[in-house]
């Protein structure tokens, strides 16, 4: 089993400051609308809708979206992805690209593969920016660098720019922009996800805190083409517009406790000639849509309702594990609750497999999921296909088998009840008992079973 | 012993199923309104109180007994199978499932000091079996089944002290009994109830969890118990022995004064 340490105190506390806020704000959002238990389930609806027949709308929104100018290709793998994003920035003849944020270019890992052929990829959210300058993995879904203090961030800045230290938020984020206005300028290529598509439109939708995304995809650079990609998991197509409007209500509600996020994008296509006005906007729009795993989440039924997932990060900010061990405790770019279950449905490594473990299965994160994913049911099953798989040691299923057969006997469960009373000695027992021991102590077993004190009651 | 497997067959045989089909419709359905008279109650006491917290089940057959109902306790029982499904083992789950109900099945009801327990059966037997077991809307935790299906709220019990109640997530979340615990603890004569006010959140005990990742699990259980510690109650009060043990555990280990007890000792213990 993986070890998944705490957070030293100070880091703790602060996360906890910084995720209760959210969910405070949260809630604020969430009461203001009597009607949300209803308004989850019609989103948990219109996603279960857009799974029963995704395929169906995934060639609805690719007809749209070619009839409006926006080529759409098919990566299977991560892979297949990079390699497509790579091959429109060679044909392009660009060295360095912005990007606005986008899990699905973490699980890819688009960076690294860019990097490697020669292309630089910047990173423009704020948070992203920090945690690419640090050479840190995304610390949470939708805030990548909340477990930073302002000190840390400010020794970030200071030390891969050369600026000098301040810990002061507005300086702080004026440093960032300087940079990324330059960027933004002579940037040609821009690389975004996409949070919804639409299946009706061929749109696609993105929002941002920032306004980077909006800025990532229009490109003001007048010299020589500009082209932008939205590169984004197949499951993210919503059948309608109206499915798009509703899903963007809950999905600022449940990340930010806001009514809307601060920049809503819908993407329509490349810039058109025909409205006589000043032609705007890039000369080509691409999606990439990414399997990756995604057709075998699909198939599972006990794992489709996690394709359901609009990103909102709710289920991390409520999650009383990732409270203790933060997001890179995780070690995978998707972490919390619902990153686990989709790590171990994507990832077919030891690690991954173990991360639906890393729960108390206490189900908070399904109470607050604006789409009602099941979210530690989903882990359940995934425990039981760990042991399917043969991830779990022969040993420890051969243990649960001997406990089974004990089980199985009653005379057996209660003739070791009594020996362990005169055999074990508390201390025997908290030496037994010691991953619990290390660190809280072991309540006594009663004199008495319940067995046994009902025969005297009797 | 024989007697009791004997008569848990007689039960599924096809008058007594209808019966016992009746009586489940009447405590499921309709039954808020129908006042249950003589029940009679097969006693589901899960390995961690019959290890740990025996008093707790002696509680529920007590006060089950004095409100006039037959309580039987088929010796039989063991464990629902829930560690194993939890672990991921349901091949040997399986097993225990199908133990369970066959011991079980001859009952009206099944009442049980656990909201795990009862959860294992209510909400993941079907999934586990293939098929939800009919008898799965006949099992009730304690609490639930004296406010939801008796109607009662006061059992007449005493307990001088200032109580608060943690809520374990299984009793919140899956079975979501929240009010009915809360409704019997007020109704108890010398008892001031506090709110813990933390969230409701996971105490870090989650069954094998608490020994696969000791540290998260042991930092969930010191801030349950420094919320405890806030209200300033003398008693931690809980419907899961799993959480009791996890919270009183660290209350031990800290030295704290708080103590812990189970809600179905408290209410019924002294019965
Ligand atoms: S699983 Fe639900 S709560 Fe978690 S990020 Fe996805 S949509 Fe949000």
């Amino acid at each position: 089993m993986m070890p998944m340490p705490v957070l030293e105190e100070k880091r703790r506390a602060a996360l906890a400051r910084a995720l209760g806020q959210t969910l405070q704000k949260r809630a604020q959002a969430v009461a203001e609308m009597p009607e949300w238990e209803a308004m989850r389930q019609r989103a948990h609806d219109i996603r279960a809708g857009a799974m029963d027949r995704l395929f169906e709308h995934l060639d609805a929104f690719e007809r749209a979206a070619a009839a409006n100018g926006i080529r759409v290709h098919h990566a299977a793998t991560a892979e297949d992805a990079c390699q497509c994003v790579i091959q429109i920035a060679r044909r392009l003849g660009v060295t360095r690209a912005v990007k606005s944020k986008s899990m699905v270019t973490e699980e890819i890992h688009l960076n690294h593969a860019m990097e490697a052929a020669g292309i630089r990829p910047i990173e423009t959210d704020l948070g992203e920016f920090i945690a690419q300058l640090k050479g840190d993995p995304p610390f949470h879904l939708t805030a990548p660098v909340v477990h930073l203090t302002r000190d840390e961030v400010g020794k970030v800045l200071a030390v891969k720019l050369g600026v000098p230290f301040t810990n002061d938020p507005a300086k702080l984020t004026m440093i960032a922009r300087e940079v990324l206005r330059r960027e933004f300028l002579d940037a040609r290529l821009g690389i975004s996800g996409a949070n919804f598509l639409v299946a009706e439109t061929g749109s696609i939708v993105l929002v941002t805190n920032e306004g980077n995304g909006r800025m990532v995809t229009t490109l003001p650079n007048p010299q020589g083409p500009r082209v932008n990609v939205a590169i984004t998991g197949i499951e993210k197509v919503v059948p309608t517009l109206r499915d798009a409007a509703h899903l963007l209500r809950m999905l600022a509600r449940s990340s930010a406790g806001a009514r809307l996020t601060a920049y809503t994008t819908f993407i329509q296509g490349p810039r058109a000639r025909s409205s006589g006005e000043e032609p705007s906007g890039p000369d080509e729009v691409h999606v990439v849509l990414v399997d990756n795993g995604r057709r075998g989440m699909l198939r599972d039924a006990r794992l489709r309702e996690a394709l359901f997932c609009i990103r909102c990060g709710a289920c991390s900010n409520i999650c009383p594990v990732y409270h203790r061990a933060g997001g890179h405790a995780y070690q995978s770019v998707y972490n919390g609750p619902i990153g686990a279950v989709w790590s171990a449905a994507l990832w077919d490594t030891e690690q991954a497999a173990a991360l639906p473990f890393a729960s108390s299965l206490c189900g908070a994160c399904a109470d607050v999921c604006p789409v009602k994913i099941d979210i530690h049911h989903a882990m359940l099953w995934q425990r039981n296909l760990a042991t399917l798989r043969g991830r779990v040691p022969a040993w420890q299923r051969w243990a649960w088998r001997l406990w089974r057969m004990g089980m199985e006997r009653a005379a057996l469960y209660r003739a070791g009840s009594r020996l362990a009373r005169v055999l074990l000695p508390q201390v025997v027992l908290n030496r037994l008992a010691r991953p619990w021991t290390s660190k809280r102590d072991l309540p006594p077993l009663a004199a008495k079973t319940f067995h046994e004190l009902w025969k005297e009651e009797a | 012993m024989t007697g009791l497997r004997n008569r848990a067959m007689m039960a599924t045989s096809s008058s007594a199923a209808l019966g016992v089909w009746m009586m489940a419709a009447a405590l499921t359905g309709a039954g808020r309104s129908t006042t249950l008279n003589a029940v009679r109650i097969g006693l589901f006491i899960p390995c961690l109180v019959d290890q740990f917290m025996p008093r707790a089940g002696l509680g529920v057959a007590r006060l089950l007994k004095k409100l006039g109902h037959t309580v039987e306790y088929p010796a039989e029982q063991t464990c629902c199978g829930q560690p194993a499904f939890n672990s991921g083992i349901h091949s040997e789950a399986v097993v225990l499932a199908k133990r369970f109900v066959r011991v079980f099945d001859g009952f009206e009801a099944v009442v049980s000091p656990s909201g795990s327990c009862v959860a294992m059966v209510r909400n993941f037997y079907g999934d586990l079996l293939g098929a939800r077991p009919a008898l799965a809307d006949r099992v009730f935790e304690f609490s639930e089944f004296l406010v939801e299906k008796l109607h009662l709220t006061d059992v007449g019990a005493r307990f001088d002290g200032r109580v608060t109640y943690h809520d374990s997530c299984h009793l919140l979340r899956e079975l979501r009994v929240e009010s009915q615990p809360r409704q019997l603890l007020r109704a108890v004569k010398g008892l001031e109830l506090v709110e813990l006010n933390d969230g409701p959140t996971c105490c870090g005990f989650g069954g094998t969890f608490s020994i696969k990742f000791p540290d998260v699990s042991a930092a969930m259980a010191e801030d349950k118990v420094a919320a405890i510690e806030r209200t300033g109650a003398q008693w931690v009060v809980a419907g899961d022995a799993g959480c009791l043990m996890q919270i009183g555990g660290m209350l031990s280990r800290r030295g704290s004064p708080v103590k812990t007890m189970h809600l179905a000792e408290l209410l019924g213990g002294n019965a």
